[in-house]
């Protein structure tokens, strides 16, 4: 395998690994906030944001990802 | 803003009480507090029993209003506003006839669904039962039969052995699938043929039950005849729910509005204390709002009552009620704050803050003229079509604001609904978003720093006033920090001396001890934590290149897919979804920057809501 396909490897991983993970937890949080919101329809706005909250793991996986591909 | 409150007392005599509860509910400025149960000077405050009782009963009433208004249509023209003395009275008897009526008519529906599921069959049927009607020694047997599986010719041959030819067997076409038939035979004959038609599993019509009993010829012409009856009657019992609705939606509104305002007097009344001869009601009121109210207190009572209003100490921050108030051009940003609990009385009001950072994170990520432009025209539509109600007109300005911020990123940026701007010479202002990957990364990441320094700045000016000292310190020791990295960051880039950095880095080593001193091990997290923060603004670059490439991608298959039709109607397609994901996902990574990181470093939840003694709307 040369550097390029290397790179692309790594660049790759450092997005995927990090979405599976967003994932995972995103659908943890999500059922949870599907059964909280049967019983407290008023914390929707709130189950938004938490829901929001695992995807800072795929963005700087991302952002490694950039960092990779453009050094 | 946090409207500023005070408390106050109102004293006088006890036989005043009534009309002062009375005057303070006309008002509606004074939210009650309890009083102490068991007070020192022997009076008594709380609910007395058959005041408790009387409020059981007001709510009960409250409910069978309520659910009787919920039964009943609306009027067309605006309700009578008088009250009608008997209403409350003739409630059940209201109740009952609602009930009487909702039956009737779901007994109706339900016949007239199941008429509908025989009409077909019966239509087929009816004419050749018409020939045989007076005919008594003869039987008529509807059948149901599957075309496909040539049930016919077997139903014909099992008839011939049965009968021994004395029948008669006529067929229709209901749909493609079935046939509905008519089998005359002798009247002794028809047990056999019913038992033959089950061992055959071949269908027999039979008349609904409250047909049954009846020859199929009486029945089916009754049941016909009922058909066209049926949706008289349901027709009679919609214009008799409707004059129900028009006769008594007004009184029953000023009943329910009374009631409710005498429930809120009764409970007033048992949050006041009282001895043998003089009362005392507490509560809080707006200050702006004191001055009118003793006014009012004293022309009503000639002095007679006493009003004092004391200013809110800080050991009183968390039972004082919150009222916002701001200009009338932040105001809808409002509703972004209802997804959060109110902040505590004393704690800062951030909606000045959401309303100047909020759409700049969104336009920042969504950053495209040509989107920025469709929001805009959409904002517009839905704010002049009153779309959503009150809510709605808010939701169309605060997305009036974010197309403004989206259209200004995308004309810095040259975007037109990705790389379209090209064609018409657009050019990037600021960055190439494409191409300045990393510049735009130090960008939104100064943008987060400056957005938290000052989330930090405000925290330590929020907590100092609270006077909670140790908290400020914390704060103020986070921002030095925040400040170190960031000129270590600015002297490495060569915006700051070079020599800056080192000494930067250096003065991070005593910051951290000091922290550890003052706050525990854990502050040195606390501190990696804030940091975290702050490369979290790296999703205002990444959502945004994200959306950047899937317009461009709309565009390249426009013209890579042949036939050119096909092509630009795939990228339309294409545009219109990344249109819809850019609207969703900006609005929600921009709250979840303001709540998570940014509210983070200053906004005290807590609040109370302000619901003052008034009369019901």
């Amino acid at each position: 395998m040369d550097d390029k396909s290397l790179i692309a490897l790594a660049a790759g991983l450092a997005v995927g690994l990090p979405a599976l993970a967003t994932g995972w937890a995103q659908s943890r949080i999500g059922s949870a906030g599907a059964a909280t919101l049967a019983e407290k329809p008023e914390l929707k706005g709130s189950m938004i944001v938490m829901l929001a909250i695992p995807e800072t793991m795929v963005i700087l996986g991302f952002v490694v990802a950039v960092l990779i591909l453009v050094r | 803003m946090i409207v500023r409150m005070a408390r106050v007392l109102v004293m006088g005599p006890r036989r005043l009480l009534p009309d002062v509860l009375h005057l303070l509910q006309t008002l509606g400025t004074l939210q009650l507090r309890p009083l102490p149960a068991d007070r020192p000077d022997g009076g008594t405050a709380g609910t007395p029993r058959g005041d408790a009782a009387t409020q059981a009963e007001l709510q009960r009433t409250i409910g069978m209003i309520e659910d009787t208004l919920g039964r009943l249509p609306r009027p067309g023209h605006p309700p009578q506003s008088v009250m009608a003395p008997e209403a409350p009275l003739q409630l059940e008897e209201l109740q009952a006839t609602i009930r009487a009526l909702e039956e009737r008519r779901a007994a109706l529906e339900e016949e007239r669904a199941l008429l509908a599921r025989y009409e077909r069959l019966l239509v087929a049927i009816a004419p050749l039962l018409h020939e045989l009607e007076g005919a008594r020694h003869l039987d008529a047997v509807g059948v149901l039969v599957r075309r496909q599986q040539d049930t016919a010719a077997l139903l014909g041959r099992e008839l011939t052995r049965i009968t021994g030819g004395a029948h008669a067997l006529v067929l229709r076409e209901i749909d493609e699938e079935h046939l509905a038939g008519l089998v005359t035979l002798p009247r002794e004959l028809t047990p056999q043929l019913t038992r033959l038609l089950f061992e055959r599993g071949i269908g027999e019509v039979k008349l609904p039950e409250r047909y049954a009993g009846q020859p199929l010829a009486q029945g089916v012409k009754t049941l016909l005849a009922r058909r066209r009856e049926l949706a008289d009657e349901i027709e009679r019992c919609r214009k008799q729910w409707v004059s129900l609705g028009e006769r008594w939606h007004g009184p029953l509104t000023a009943a329910l509005r009374e009631a409710r305002n005498r429930l809120a007097w009764l409970r007033a009344a048992g949050l006041c204390a009282q001895t043998r001869h003089a009362f005392v009601v507490a509560g809080w009121v707006p200050v702006d709002d004191v001055a009118a109210l003793h006014q009012a207190l004293t022309r009503a009572h000639h002095g007679t009552i006493t009003l004092l209003a004391l200013p809110v100490t800080p050991a009183e921050y968390d039972a004082v009620p919150v009222v916002l108030k701001n200009p009338s051009w932040l105001r809808p940003f409002e509703v972004l704050l209802a997804l959060q609990p109110l902040p505590r009385y004393g704690s800062l009001d951030p909606t000045p803050l959401l309303a100047v950072f909020f759409p700049l994170c969104f336009g920042l990520i969504l950053a495209d003229v040509g989107m920025g432009l469709t929001l805009l025209l959409l904002a517009l539509v839905g704010w002049k079509r009153h779309w959503g109600g009150a809510v709605g007109r808010d939701v169309a300005a605060v997305a009036l604001a974010c197309a403004v911020s989206a259209t200004g990123f995308g004309f810095l940026f040259g975007e037109l609904f990705g790389d379209l701007g090209r064609f018409v010479g657009m050019e990037p202002i600021l960055y190439n978003r494409r191409q300045a990957i990393i510049p735009l990364l130090g960008l939104v990441l100064v943008f987060g720093g400056s957005q938290l320094g000052l989330g930090l700045s405000l925290g330590v000016v929020t907590a100092w006033r609270a006077g909670e000292r140790g908290t400020a310190g914390a704060r103020l020791l986070m921002l030095a920090v925040l400040g170190a990295v960031a000129s270590a960051a600015a002297a490495h880039r060569g915006l700051l001396p070079r020599e800056l950095e080192r000494g930067a880095l250096l003065a991070l080593g005593p910051l951290v001890a000091l922290a550890v001193l003052t706050e525990g091990w854990l502050a040195p997290l606390e501190m990696l934590r804030t940091l975290g923060n702050v490369l979290s603004y790296s999703r205002l670059m990444a959502v945004g290149l994200a959306s950047l490439l899937l317009a461009e991608v709309a565009n390249q298959l426009a013209v890579a897919v042949r036939p050119a039709v096909l092509g630009v109607g795939l990228a339309v397609l294409l545009h219109i979804t990344n249109f819809t994901l850019g609207l969703l996902s900006p609005i929600i990574q921009a709250l979840r920057l303001q709540y998570v990181e940014f509210f983070d470093k200053f906004f005290v939840p807590g609040g109370k809501p302000y619901t003052p003694l008034s009369l019901a709307s």
